[in-house]
């Protein structure tokens, strides 16, 4: 293995500049992300434009850190008030929570860090090697390569989320739609501008991503009375007992390797992979029956899982360019601001960004254990801050940040917009996700579409005649068979139980 | 089959399919160019059609499963925060970046749970300060502060 990347890596993380941003997005992160309801998603949507000012690689080392940090803030709702902030730490509640009312939030909490750091550690050198490879492997791609890829990315994304999958699919249309507003890049035309001129540009994804998750989430989380049972135990005994970690260690490597292999899937993103990781332990448990009543195997491997997935899907996210999920559509979304194209020369154009990011992974995970395991009193004091208090901020930081990333009122206006939209969406279950994950890729996918005709002069078997290309279009139809398939059979049960009746 | 008209089913279906079809009626404008070279409305008529054809699956499949309704809409949270945002669109260039904050944070708070006016006051000035700190004086971002 070559190492001079990964020392270059390093010696850009540690800077002193990019330590500190690390930091701040790293503590803003857990901050926001322990505030019940507010996912990595809004919190980094929320902070997005105050990145903006810093250099690129500082300042996707600070989103990077924003995305650990809210994701370690989840964890800890997730166990103290059982409200997961998204859906990868639902799973964190059954067993984090049980800890938490028998007086173990001090060991559930520390378990939960230590398990992420240690999976972070391990996915980072995962990262380290395997990134290139695919990068190098992608440089032979051309554009029907491309177009399949995205579709086939769009596909898992929708495949494998919960919920309608026709729905699913019908949002990254829209968000395919969307990402064409603007003008065409080939022929000049203005595209669903609608007259206005500041539409000519395109829609900013931050401006979208604002609305659909900032305003829209606030609106609903209004809508639903607020719950609130923090549990008021003092944490005094932090530290896992010697026989917590016995039994967790196993399930920790597991959830490593698990969160690992499903985070480099494009689409897979993370709560497959701690749903999956719950249910490996659970089943190879001596005792399945502790499930669910506090068994600290229940919080280690899922969350080991959900750090290394979180990890892992900067793969296909850097090197090809195909976000893994709606988080790492805004990582990429950023990128393009800073106008560096995603795809696979990002390692050789930019290596100080992509391994200076990868060197951050590790001490981001790093701070949040050294920082966080102190600090946890006044995270879970954080849980108490009113509803009332909150929701007014994030509207008001969502407006600035908006209005400062073009100073123009239209944008604010816009978001007010897709608020609306997002909120309709949340109302008739479509889940605004793969919108943002469509929108990210329309101009992509349709420039690739554009230049594989024109190489095969106008024959779309282009896309079946090239031996990778079909194999990605193949593997994902079968995904789309295999998702349709259990929702067929149920269907079909339904039928025959109305029959019978 | 009045139900339907609140079935969220048949509703999203409706959403996506009318999406769909406005996208395809504009895309009627621009040039298709053909296959070898694709015209800039090659691609949204593309997708306007498959959103259509999604669209319409959806609302269609919900005629025949009884579907569940969809639940109450809270007009005034909903109302609040979108006009506070609208707000600070308009204002911000006209009365600066303090007073149109402190008006984002009253006009949204009035969308949920009743707090006092004067925690509400504090809680405006307050957050407005974190905001003129991050953003003018941490950020250094040139945005009009008071009132021209």
């Amino acid at each position: 293995m070559d190492f001079s990347g990964i020392i270059l890596g390093f010696s850009v993380a540690l800077i002193p500049l990019n330590l500190f941003y690390c930091f701040v997005g790293v503590t803003l992160g857990t901050f926001i992300g322990v505030l019940p309801g507010l996912g990595p998603l809004v919190t980094i949507s929320l902070l997005l434009p105050i990145t903006f000012s810093l250099p690129p690689e500082t300042a996707l080392i600070m989103l990077a850190g924003i995305y650990y940090g809210s994701a370690y803030g989840g964890s800890t709702t997730a166990i103290m008030v059982n409200i997961p902030g998204e859906s990868s730490s639902v799973v964190t509640c059954l067993d984090g929570y049980q800890m938490a009312r028998q007086g173990r939030a001090g060991p559930a909490l520390a378990m939960a860090a230590i398990s992420s750091f240690i999976a972070g550690t391990i996915a980072t050198v995962i990262v380290a090697a395997f990134a290139p490879v695919l990068a190098g492997w992608a440089l032979s791609f051309q554009s029907p390569e491309y177009f399949s890829l995205m579709a086939l990315g769009l596909i898992t994304a929708t495949a494998l989320s919960s919920g309608s999958l026709l729905k699913s699919l019908g949002m990254v249309v829209v968000g395919l739609l969307f990402g064409l507003v603007g003008t065409d890049v080939t022929s000049g035309a203005f595209r669903y501008t609608f007259g206005f001129m500041q539409l000519t540009d395109g829609l900013s994804f931050v401006v979208v991503a604002m609305g659909l998750f900032g305003i829209a989430e606030v609106i609903t989380m209004l809508e639903r009375p607020s719950p609130r049972a923090v549990l008021s135990i003092s944490i005094r005994n932090l530290m896992p007992s010697g026989q917590d970690f016995r039994a967790s260690w196993l399930p920790i490597l597991r959830g490593t390797g698990i969160g690992s292999v499903f985070g480099i899937l494009p689409g897979a993103g993370t709560s497959i992979s701690s749903f999956m990781a719950y249910a490996v332990e659970k089943r190879s448990a001596r005792d399945p029956a502790r499930f669910g009543k506090g068994a600290i195997e229940g919080v280690a491997g899922p969350e080991a899982a959900n750090n290394a997935a979180a990890q892992t899907s900067f793969i296909p996210t850097l090197t090809l360019g195909i976000p893994g999920s709606a988080t790492m559509a805004l990582m990429l979304g950023a990128l393009m601001v800073y106008g560096i194209p995603p795809g696979p020369r990002v390692i050789s154009t930019n290596p100080e960004l992509f391994w200076g990011l990868i060197a951050s992974m590790w001490i981001g995970n790093l701070m949040l254990v050294v920082l966080n395991l102190p600090l946890i009193g006044l995270w879970v004091r954080m849980l108490t801050v009113p509803y009332r208090w909150l929701y007014p901020a994030i509207t008001l930081l969502c407006c600035v940040g908006v209005y400062t990333l073009a100073n123009s009122s239209f944008d604010v206006y816009v978001m007010a917009a897709f608020g609306l939209l997002g909120y309709a969406f949340r109302k008739l279950d479509c889940p605004p996700a793969p919108l943002l994950l469509g929108f990210v890729l329309g101009p992509m996918m349709e420039e690739n579409l554009r230049r594989s005709m024109l190489l095969s002069r106008g024959d779309p078997s282009v896309f079946l005649t090239r031996p990778l290309s079909l194999a990605m279009l193949v593997v994902g139809i079968i995904l789309l068979v295999l998702a349709v398939l259990p929702a067929i059979r149920a269907r079909r049960a339904k039928l025959e139980e109305a029959e019978e009746a | 089959m009045a139900s339907m008209v609140r079935n969220r089913e048949f509703l999203s279906g409706l959403l996506l399919l009318v999406i769909g079809a406005v996208a395809f009626y504009m895309a009627l404008d621009y040039p298709m160019g053909e296959s070898r070279r694709m015209g800039p409305g090659y691609f949204p008529i593309l997708l306007s059609a498959t959103l259509t054809v999604i669209g319409g699956a959806i609302a269609v499949g919900a005629w025949r499963a009884s579907g569940e309704a969809i639940d109450f809409i809270a007009l005034r949270p909903l109302v609040c925060i979108l006009l506070a945002v609208i707000l600070f669109g308009v204002l911000l260039e006209r009365a600066g970046l303090v007073l149109s904050a402190i008006l984002v944070v009253l006009v949204s708070s009035l969308g949920g749970e009743r707090a006092g006016i004067v925690q509400t006051l504090v809680l405006a000035i307050v957050l407005c300060s974190l905001v003129v700190a991050i953003f003018i004086y941490a950020l250094n971002i040139p945005l009009p502060l008071w009132p021209r």
